[in-house]
């Protein structure tokens, strides 16, 4: 029997997943030491088309693109795995151990994220970021993670649920550890893999979602986000330009990221589901 | 549980009749939901430790006199009542809420909120119920076919749906913008109608309406079958290998037939994440209406985020938060008549 890293790693369309991912990332980490600055005006001409110069181009400031990418995919990713992280926490928090506490306090808790969970997440981070005058990359990593963590409490509290009735727990709870104890000790383990896939698309959804309130010009204030790229696409009109090398690039790092975490979320149950499993 | 001893009395009174359980259980949620997400924006100035009515003089200082802004000021101050304690504060809000009088717009020439946003309302749903209800459909069809076929085809165009779900819709959108509108010349590019053709109730303008509507709805629709697929697909994957399949192969039905027993089935899990879908679509739809220009809520939030007009966005959230919740409930009560297992409160295996 094979264990289970070694189906993932024998699998064609999980390795082709994983190449993107990891090519995306080190464009994003080492990418920003090798190129020019991203916020130089007039390192070249105006809307310059690909040389070898300028790997794609230069936009209407006469900057690099491909300097504005890589610093671009690092700040997004950023500010990704941060509200990932953090809306991680408030899930845990919400859906893992206020569900083990059971009656009251979970119905509540429950009650928060049903409602949390239907709410329109963009509307409201517009009105909160309207309010701020400056924005940094870690102020819109915590308003997003504000608002993201309701499908990931839902889902960790449904397994909490049936996690708590095990006898493992029953035998903690016995030798008198504090509930708080036996969520993170005991049971978080026990659902590490599930936790780990939760981050993953978190970490996706917060790429978008920066990129979705960068659009209408409510994004970081600091840095250079893919975000705020796709911004300025549609201020300067590169779209009637048909200055393709300013607007495909961002947008298609965005799919290319989320979709392919995505997509590993769907090979990693392909494999490892035997229910699911055909081969 | 004290809460159960408390409830018991209603709970035997609804015994007989479930479905008036179930529709008193979701008003509840519905008239909850509405109370706290309202509230939420009453006390978003006081978290984040804002003030909107200086944000927006600061921003109108720019352009105007200084005898006009302390008026402006004042007029402000008057409509949030911002000069009176906080209890009272809340209580001018409801009122707003309530009367639908959000104050005049700075954005649109000091025009009244409520009127602005009821507009722009007709033209969002014009979007978004026909995507809803397509994608779902569709979605959900082409996810289930995936499952039964081997064709590469279908194959490669689930890939490309779902890669596209878990992308910001309107980039998509101004991908279609470039190839249909700017090199193929098929579509209008911008606006919800020409220039030219005043809004009436007459077919022209009805028509010139749909033309300008059919770029919008592609990005929206095509991003948004691929979460439907990528569901249906796993679900009826679990189907396939149940007994009941197996049994109806083995007795030589077509793969359609298998197909359509194993979606009916596969379908149900599904259809609880319409309500959490509904909620991201508004959000995707409002972005993609400002790509288009399409003059519906979209469009309306970017000018207020533009010149800091809080009365409008306060009313766009409002409005915003109002479709969506009811949508839900109202998507929620007709499940209640597809599968009676909802109606009734039953969860079991």
């Amino acid at each position: 029997m094979p264990t289970r890293m070694e189906l993932l790693a024998k699998n064609r369309k999980f390795k082709i997943c994983l190449a993107i991912v990891l090519a995306i990332l080190a464009l994003g980490i080492i990418g920003p030491f090798f190129t020019r600055d991203p916020s130089e005006w007039l390192a070249g001409d105006t809307w310059e088309p690909p040389s070898f110069k300028f790997l794609l181009g230069t936009d209407m400031g006469g900057r690099d693109v491909f300097a504005q990418l890589c610093v671009g995919i690092r700040d997004s990713l950023w500010v990704g795995a941060l509200a990932g992280a953090l809306a991680l926490g408030i899930a845990i928090s919400m859906g893992g151990i206020l569900a083990y506490k059971k009656g009251l306090i979970d119905e509540g808790a429950n009650l928060v994220t049903n409602i949390f969970l239907v709410l329109p997440q963009l509307i409201i981070l517009v009105v909160m970021a309207s309010l701020l005058v400056g924005r940094s990359l870690i102020t819109v990593a915590i308003l997003i993670a504000l608002f993201s963590w309701p499908w990931m409490a839902r889902n960790m509290r449904s397994q909490v649920l049936s996690l708590r009735e095990r006898k493992f727990v029953d035998l903690a709870r016995i030798s008198g550890k504090s509930d708080f104890t036996i969520v993170v000790k005991e049971i978080l383990p026990n659902m590490l893999a599930y936790v780990f896939l939760v981050f993953i698309m978190a970490t996706g959804w917060a790429v978008v979602m920066e990129s979705s309130i960068s659009v209408i010009g409510l994004g970081p204030t600091t840095g250079f986000t893919l975000g705020k790229m796709l911004r300025l696409v549609i201020e300067w009109d590169a779209i009637r330009l048909g200055a393709w090398w300013y607007f495909i690039p961002p947008g298609l790092i965005i799919v290319m990221f989320t979709g392919t975490l995505m997509m590993i979320t769907s090979v990693i149950d392909d494999v490892l589901n035997p229910k699911v499993r055909t081969e | 549980m004290g809460i159960k001893k408390l409830l018991a009395p209603i709970e035997k009174s609804f015994a007989k009749r479930p479905f008036a359980r179930f529709l008193t259980k979701k008003l509840l949620f519905l008239l909850i939901a509405i109370f706290l997400s309202f509230t939420l924006l009453f006390i978003l100035p006081y978290l984040m430790a804002s003030n909107p009515v200086d944000l927006m003089i600061t921003r109108l200082s720019q352009y105007q006199d200084v005898t006009r802004l302390e008026a402006l000021r004042e007029q402000y101050i008057a409509l949030f009542g911002l000069d009176k304690p906080l209890i009272d504060q809340y209580g001018l809000f409801w009122n707003r809420v309530l009367t639908m009088n959000f104050g005049p717009s700075i954005a649109y020439n000091m025009r009244s909120v409520g009127s602005l946003v009821g507009r722009a309302l007709v033209w969002t749903l014009a979007l978004i119920i026909p995507v809803l209800i397509l994608t779902v459909i569709v979605g959900n069809s082409i996810g289930a076919r995936v499952a039964f076929s081997k064709s590469r085809f279908l194959h490669a165009f689930y890939t490309f749906a779902v890669y596209l779900n878990s992308s910001p819709y309107y980039w998509f959108g101004l991908l279609l913008v470039f190839a249909f509108g700017i090199h193929l010349k098929l579509f209008p590019i911008y606006g919800g109608y020409s220039p030219f053709v005043i809004p009436s109730f007459s077919l022209t303008f009805f028509l010139d309406v749909a033309y300008h509507w059919v770029l919008p709805f592609l990005s929206l629709f095509i991003a948004g079958i691929g979460g439907w697929a990528m569901g249906m697909r796993a679900m009826t994957i679990y189907e396939r290998g149940s007994d009941y399949v197996y049994y109806s192969e083995q007795m030589g039905f077509t793969k359609s037939k298998l197909r359509k027993y194993a979606q009916r089935n596969a379908i149900l899990p599904l259809i609880t994440g319409v309500p959490a879908y509904f909620g991201t679509l508004v959000g995707q739809t409002l972005l993609v209406e400002y790509v288009f220009g399409w003059p519906g809520l979209g469009t309306l939030m970017f000018e207020s985020v533009h010149a800091i007009d809080y009365p409008l966005m306060q009313g766009i959230f409002v409005f915003t938060v109002l479709v969506v919740l009811v949508g839900n409930f109202l998507i929620d009560i007709l499940y209640g008549f597809i599968d009676p297992r909802i109606r009734t409160g039953y969860v079991g295996g």
